[in-house]
């Protein structure tokens, strides 16, 4: 499917470009003025997040479900979701900087599931995943992704904040990042949350693959559940205050590292041989 | 001009920041016992006509009008006896200047140029006060009498006609911005303070003026706690409780004249523990530092001494470098003049 002559990868990769655009926009101003540009980031990002709504959406009527089947479709959800979640939550919170580092992630995240074409294979739907009660499942643990994406970066901004305040450091972006304690509620906020919308993915799911054992993916299932139950752990141990301040924020950014890494399993366990549906000009 | 004629030698024994860790100034601190003493034993040197002693948090100077060819070697004999006075370390840390220079350096020390913050004025009245201990005392003779007022109108020429204290931060503002990077708003921080000096109640108000209302102060003296505590809107406690509320409060800003520490890490890391979820900011600005160095290291835990807050005052300096220039220029030309007038040119 078009859109002005253009395919849905194009359109994806503008978008892409666009987030590039944003972070070394927000990172060239902070570097020269060590101020942050609120506006013309947040303009940026609408516009990558608009033309990447555009190209995931065109790509999910050619396929006839939610585009979810290759690596480059899960990282480009797992990007869509954590610039979505960021659209919401970084005005609300007035965490403006956060969009600075959600453009990079999305930056590095979509720029290299672009250029790694074999990302991007053709791949045959396999029975199951038309169902909706699978594509909900699916469409639900990717956008949790998103949600440990920005949790990454929330926690991300928390050890740098921490790293200047003890290393005295008042230059650059330490003066402009949120301070210690919004950025703690923000981790424990969005860590429930995701951990909620795995457990509600994990529960919908199991509606299907309760009555067909046969089609569930072990390698899938078992790297999934081990990183529900990581981040199930972390939380417990931070409510009950075993967890705390520098430890929480680098476990956060540790398991986001290992939840990227888990796609990969993901993925190719749930891959059916190609046989006519290209994605691939 | 030699600075030997019958009216004596001029000379200058210090100890500063600029040349001594807070570690080493911290050790070699006086407090108000310990200068009276000093005084004492200075009145006892045969060769000291004049003498006056500067003591603050950041330096510690004894400027002199001497007999004969006096110099480092003899001051340093000289007190080798006094107990107070670690005269090694004056030896190893500190600087001895002559006549002239030892006028530029008091020029320079009451206009604020030779301060952490250059340009700041809590010296001038810390120069001031200290002269009038040495007026009283009459150990400040028509040498270092002269010496000094010239030194005080130069210091209030450069306030006036230059910029060297414009753009000033103060502590208090650095350490509401660090606050509000570890807090974000303010209203809800409950405040320690134990101890207070010039620093400590410009820091107070800079929080109280950020909407911080829940203070509360300790004090050795319970009256002055009291008067504290009413003049701050908050309630007062006695000093041996501050161990065990450390761990309802937020922010703890430390200026006592204790010479141990008040507040030991394993404390704080023990108040840290009945509050994991929430971060400890402690400002100690007492010198003596009244907080154990290592307690920075602990999780959650930040702590800022009078040197980190000076530090980061100091840092918009580079504005400020070239009217340094030219006022320290300017001051060494009046340096001069009074130099020239006490030899009689």
């Amino acid at each position: 499917m078009n859109f002005f002559s253009m395919d849905e990868r194009t359109l994806i990769g503008l978008g892409i470009i666009l987030y590039c655009l944003a972070f070394a926009y927000g990172l060239g101003y902070l570097i020269k003025t060590r101020k942050h540009r609120k506006l013309s980031m947040l303009s940026l990002v609408i516009g990558g997040f608009a033309l990447q709504t555009l190209g995931l959406y065109l790509r999910g009527m050619d396929l006839g479900r939610c585009p979810l089947g290759n690596p480059f479709e899960k990282v480009q959800f797992v990007v869509w979701s954590a610039i979505l979640l960021y659209l919401v939550i970084g005005p609300a919170f007035r965490m403006s900087l956060l969009g600075f580092f959600s453009s990079g992630l999305a930056a590095v995240l979509g720029a290299l599931s672009l250029f790694l074409e074999s990302w991007d294979q053709s791949y045959l739907r396999a029975e199951s995943a038309t169902n909706g009660w699978v594509e909900t499942h699916a469409a639900l643990a990717v956008f949790s992704y998103g949600i440990f994406g920005i949790l990454a970066l929330t926690s991300l901004m928390y050890l740098l904040q921490n790293y200047g305040l003890k290393q005295k450091r008042i230059t650059g972006l330490f003066p402009i990042l949120p301070s210690i304690v919004q950025l703690d509620q923000m981790n424990r906020r969005l860590l429930m949350m995701g951990v909620a919308v795995l457990t509600i993915s994990f529960a919908v799911g199991a509606v299907y693959y309760r009555t067909h054992l046969s089609d569930v993916q072990s390698a899938k299932l078992i790297t999934t559940v081990a990183l529900w139950l990581a981040y199930t752990i972390v939380l417990l141990l931070h409510r009950t205050n075993r967890l705390a301040s520098k430890k929480f924020a680098l476990s956060c950014v540790i398991l986001f590292v290992l939840a990227l890494i888990s796609l990969w399993p993901v993925t190719t366990s749930g891959r059916v041989e190609p046989e006519s549906t290209s994605m691939q000009p | 001009m030699n600075g030997k004629n019958n009216r004596g030698k001029i000379f200058l024994q210090g100890v500063s920041h600029q040349t001594a860790p807070l570690e080493i100034r911290e050790q070699l601190a006086l407090s108000r016992e310990q200068v009276e003493s000093l005084y004492q034993y200075l009145r006892n040197s045969v060769e000291l006509k004049e003498c006056l002693v500067l003591n603050t948090c950041n330096r510690i100077e004894i400027y002199g009008l001497a007999e004969g060819s006096v110099g480092q070697d003899w001051f340093l004999e000289q007190f080798e006896q006094f107990n107070h006075l670690k005269t090694a370390w004056f030896a190893d840390f500190g600087y001895w200047k002559n006549d002239l220079e030892t006028i530029r350096h008091i020029f320079e020390v009451a206009a604020g140029l030779d301060s952490q913050r250059i340009g700041e004025t809590e010296i001038f009245g810390q120069v001031k006060d200290s002269y009038a201990v040495g007026v009283q005392k009459k150990t400040v003779g028509p040498v270092l009498h002269k010496v000094l007022q010239k030194g005080f109108q130069a210091a209030k020429w450069a306030r006036t006609n230059t910029a060297i204290s414009r753009g000033q931060v103060s502590l208090g503002n650095v350490a509401v911005d660090l606050a509000r990077r570890i807090f974000g708003h303010l209203k809800s921080s409950r405040i320690l303070v134990a101890g207070m000096g010039e620093v400590g109640e410009m820091t107070v108000k800079a929080l109280i003026s950020r909407g911080v209302k829940n203070i509360t102060v300790a004090n050795r003296s319970p009256e002055k706690a009291v008067n504290l505590a009413s003049e701050f809107g908050g309630r007062a406690i006695p000093f041996a409780e501050c161990p065990n509320i450390l761990a309802d409060m937020d922010i703890v800003i430390t200026s006592t004249a204790a010479r141990k520490w008040i507040f030991t890490r394993k404390m704080i890391e023990k108040a840290s523990k009945l509050r994991p979820d929430k971060p400890l900011f402690l400002i100690d600005l007492a010198v003596p530092r009244d907080i154990e160095r290592e307690a920075g290291d602990l999780p959650g835990v930040y702590l800022y001494n009078l040197d980190d807050l000076s530090e980061i005052a100091n840092a918009n300096l580079k504005i400020r470098k070239n009217e340094v220039a030219t006022c320290r220029k300017t001051l060494s030309k009046k340096a001069e003049r009074l130099w020239k007038s006490l030899n009689g040119d």
